[in-house]
């Protein structure tokens, strides 16, 4: 904010500048026009004219003073009469008198030497004026007046010639003023044009630094624009795309409440309202998806961290998925390592999103199979980035999810192994939703995720995220561990994958499990349990083991009500486990089988068989 | 020295005989051809009767050698010329002082240049810088207020010489 702040007073100081300097050169320049006019004047321009015409006409008067007098001395008896050539001469003297008082050139005289040359030309014209007296009487004939007037002109030549000096001293002092004046506007024309040089060259330095800031900007805006553009049209990919991923669960809505309204018998109604709070179950994962990648997309997702219960969270979030693992005819199982605290800290809700997008997406690429969740510690000690404070109570747990699927395909692979940071439109339609938000997610909690795909095999993820420990927790074995003896148990299932998780949950009740695909038991081997999954290899042979082994109260845990199995006499006992195959029930099963040694004493194992589904 | 070289192309105009009234008072302009020799002397003589004879042009101007705007009178040289049948296209113009200038014809057609006898409708007298003063449209045309026509802008005119110089 200071920052933009400061930019915009440094804009804004940069255009008065601008502005001053346009003020500056308009303001030189008109000076200078001023000076210029002022020195370029007419009365200025031709100060070297008047200085000349004012000496030129005060020596013409001497001379034209001169040649009256030639004149007048020369006359003689055949000259008379005169016939007015007397008073053209003494004209011819007098219009040079009247040039010197008369116009620029009188007003000029006037100041020269504080007013003494006029008072002489004044006395010099106040004597020519009284001798044309004595001149009009020489141009009737009377000679007599002629010495006269010859000695008074003699005597005014030394006035006219004083006169002549006086008016050389001052038309020097004028023109030697008229230079100064001219060499001080020069030079202030010089000083004004070097300024307004400098302003001129400052005014381009701004202007080009303003016109490059202008490309730069433009630029800019243009950028800007096709971001604009580019964002508008990821907006409305993205709105076509939440309407497509809406579209299905409100459709699933509209078409079951149609059904339902339609439907008299309870049992089927049950069955689609079941499938409506499924739908919308579905449409607000979505939007709540939506809604923490538009607040990861503005970074306003804050994390909250909680204390809850791992496993009850982890066997929520696979019991949400029992519709679509029931619809598509899939198993699945979860194992929480029991190593783990019961209890840990961290932001729940954004857990259970990372798990139901990755438990949807193998869902989404399974036909027919398993689904396993495991959550167990990390061999990995939590990084500088993930536990930044340096918290010792901080530890990493891995959530790994597989699936006995098709396998993703290699383009999707591609983007979920160079995943962008940024999400836009492109990402969403690569990776879908849930593995998008995912991605974010993990991100945010700074954790790392992974995953191995093999097709038609199936795909496994795992994903590392950082938890504190909770200070009251510790890792406990579950209660039905607690003073039981060691136990074996035949695991009949062709699906590996299922059966080795099965057994690690019957591990972490001290069960001891031997698979077998074909279920046929080994005789030699004692067992104290029998678990039967899915395995179309159960031959009559192996029923009839079965069946002794029921005739001898040896308990059956069944999750598969549509075994293969021919003779179900001894599936009458059976503890049915139902879809998904969690830890909690299965704890729960054992425990009611296997009663701890004070409860053994009132509870037997076939009493307290009890049918689950 | 401008003068001798111009005259190299100067070719001779013979003043042409020709029916002009005599002076019948005081002559106060004598116009010659100055390669004419015969001529050269004497040349033709203008009284103010004659040169009042002429179209009249008027020019009103401030000048710096008076107060004031003044309207002149007089006649063109281009008029003057036609009159004695000349040909000249440069006038060498000599004041009563013995002054002289040369003016080119081009001034009179071009300029607007008159050569004034009346100062405000009055005869200019030999005092009012008579009886003919050469007078430039200073105010119509500013561009004439420079030292060339300022120095052209001659008065107390008696005589005038011809010449023509070839383009």
């Amino acid at each position: 904010m200071r920052s933009l702040q400061l930019r915009t007073w440094a804009t804004r100081f940069q255009q008065w500048i601008i502005y001053g300097l346009i003020a500056l050169i308009i303001t030189i320049a008109i000076a200078v026009f001023g000076i210029i006019s002022y020195t370029n004047d007419g009365s200025k321009a031709n100060s070297k004219r008047i200085f000349e015409s004012i000496l030129w006409n005060s020596l013409q008067l001497q001379l034209q003073t001169y040649r009256f007098l030639n004149y007048l001395i020369e006359l003689d008896d055949s000259d008379f009469p005169l016939k007015g050539n007397a008073f053209f001469e003494y004209d011819l003297l007098m219009s040079r008198v009247d040039l010197l008082r008369a116009g620029t050139i009188g007003s000029l005289i006037r100041s020269f030497s504080g007013g003494r040359t006029i008072r002489a030309l004044n006395i010099i014209n106040g004597e020519l004026e009284l001798i044309s007296l004595n001149l009009a009487k020489i141009e009737s004939g009377d000679v007599s007046y002629l010495p006269d007037l010859i000695d008074r002109i003699e005597k005014l030549n030394k006035q006219i010639n004083e006169f002549v000096i006086l008016v050389n001293q001052g038309s020097n002092n004028y023109i030697a003023q008229q230079h100064d004046d001219l060499q001080t506007n020069l030079d202030r024309i010089q000083l004004l044009t070097m300024l307004f040089l400098t302003s001129l060259l400052f005014l381009f330095f701004f202007i080009i630094k303003g016109l490059a800031k202008t490309q730069a900007i433009a630029g800019r805006n243009r950028l800007l624009d096709a971001k604009i553009l580019t964002i508008n049209e990821e907006k409305s990919d993205m709105i076509s795309f939440i309407n497509q991923e809406v579209k299905a669960p409100i459709n699933a809505i509209l078409s079951v409440a149609k059904a339902l309204t339609k439907e008299s018998q309870s049992h089927l109604s049950n069955e689609l309202s079941n499938n409506i709070e499924e739908s919308a179950q579905q449409l607000l994962s979505t939007v709540d998806m939506f809604a923490d990648l538009a607040l990861i997309d503005a970074k306003k997702l804050t994390l909250i961290t909680t204390t809850g219960n791992l496993k009850d969270m982890i066997e929520d979030c696979l019991h949400t998925l029992e519709p679509q693992l029931t619809r598509k005819g899939l198993q699945a199982i979860s194992y929480i390592d029991p190593s783990l605290p019961k209890e840990i800290n961290i932001d729940f809700p954004r857990l259970r999103e990372i798990i139901s997008a990755l438990l949807q997406n193998a869902v989404a690429h399974t036909l027919s199979g398993s689904i396993s969740l495991q959550v167990r510690p990390s061999s990995l000690t939590p990084s500088q980035k993930m536990n930044p404070t340096g918290n010792k109570q901080t530890r990493v747990l891995q959530i790994a999810i597989r699936d006995t699927g098709i396998g993703m395909d290699s383009h999707l692979q591609q983007s979920l192994r160079t995943p962008s940071k940024k999400q836009d439109i492109t990402v969403l339609n690569e990776m879908g939703l849930p593995l998008t938000l995912c991605h974010q997610l993990v991100n945010e909690m700074e954790g790392e995720i992974h995953f191995s795909c093999v097709p038609q095999k199936g795909c496994e993820f795992w994903v590392n995220l950082p938890f504190h420990m909770s200070v009251l927790n510790q890792s406990h074995p579950p209660a039905a561990v607690k003073n039981m003896a060691t136990r074996q148990a035949l695991i009949v299932e062709s699906d590996t994958h299922l059966a080795k998780i099965l057994s690690l949950q019957l591990d972490a009740l001290n069960i001891d499990a031997t698979l077998s695909e074909d279920g046929n038991p080994n005789e030699e081997k004692h067992y104290d349990l029998i678990i039967l999954g899915t395995s179309n290899l159960v031959d009559n042979e192996t029923e009839q083991s079965f069946l002794r082994y029921y005739e001898k109260s040896m308990p059956f845990i069944c999750y598969n009500k549509s075994t293969h199995i021919t003779n179900k006499t001894f599936l009458s006992g059976a503890t049915f486990l139902s879809t998904p195959l969690t830890q909690s029930q299965l704890e729960k099963s054992i425990s009611h089988l296997f009663p701890p040694a004070n409860k053994i004493s009132s509870t037997r194992p076939n009493d307290g068989a009890k049918n689950h589904d | 020295m401008r003068l001798f070289f111009s005259l190299i192309c100067v070719l001779l105009i013979n003043t042409p005989s020709y029916a002009l009234d005599q002076p019948s008072g005081r002559v106060i302009l004598t116009i010659s051809n100055a390669l004419d020799d015969a001529n050269a002397e004497h040349g033709i003589e203008f009284d103010l009767d004659m040169l009042n004879a002429l179209p009249q042009r008027s020019v009103t101007t401030h000048n710096p050698w008076t107060k004031g705007s003044h309207t002149y009178r007089g006649f063109s040289a281009k008029d003057l010329l036609a009159t004695i049948e000349s040909k000249a296209t440069l006038l060498k113009v000599i004041a009563l002082n013995q002054y002289m200038t040369e003016i080119p014809i081009s001034d009179f057609t071009e300029r607007g240049a008159i050569f004034a006898t009346h100062l405000d409708g009055h005869p200019m007298s030999v005092r009012k810088l008579g009886p003919i003063m050469v007078i430039y449209p200073f105010d119509d045309q500013p561009e004439l207020k420079s030292e060339t026509y300022y120095g052209r802008s001659i008065w107390q005119i008696h005589r005038i010489e011809t010449y023509f110089i070839a383009e």
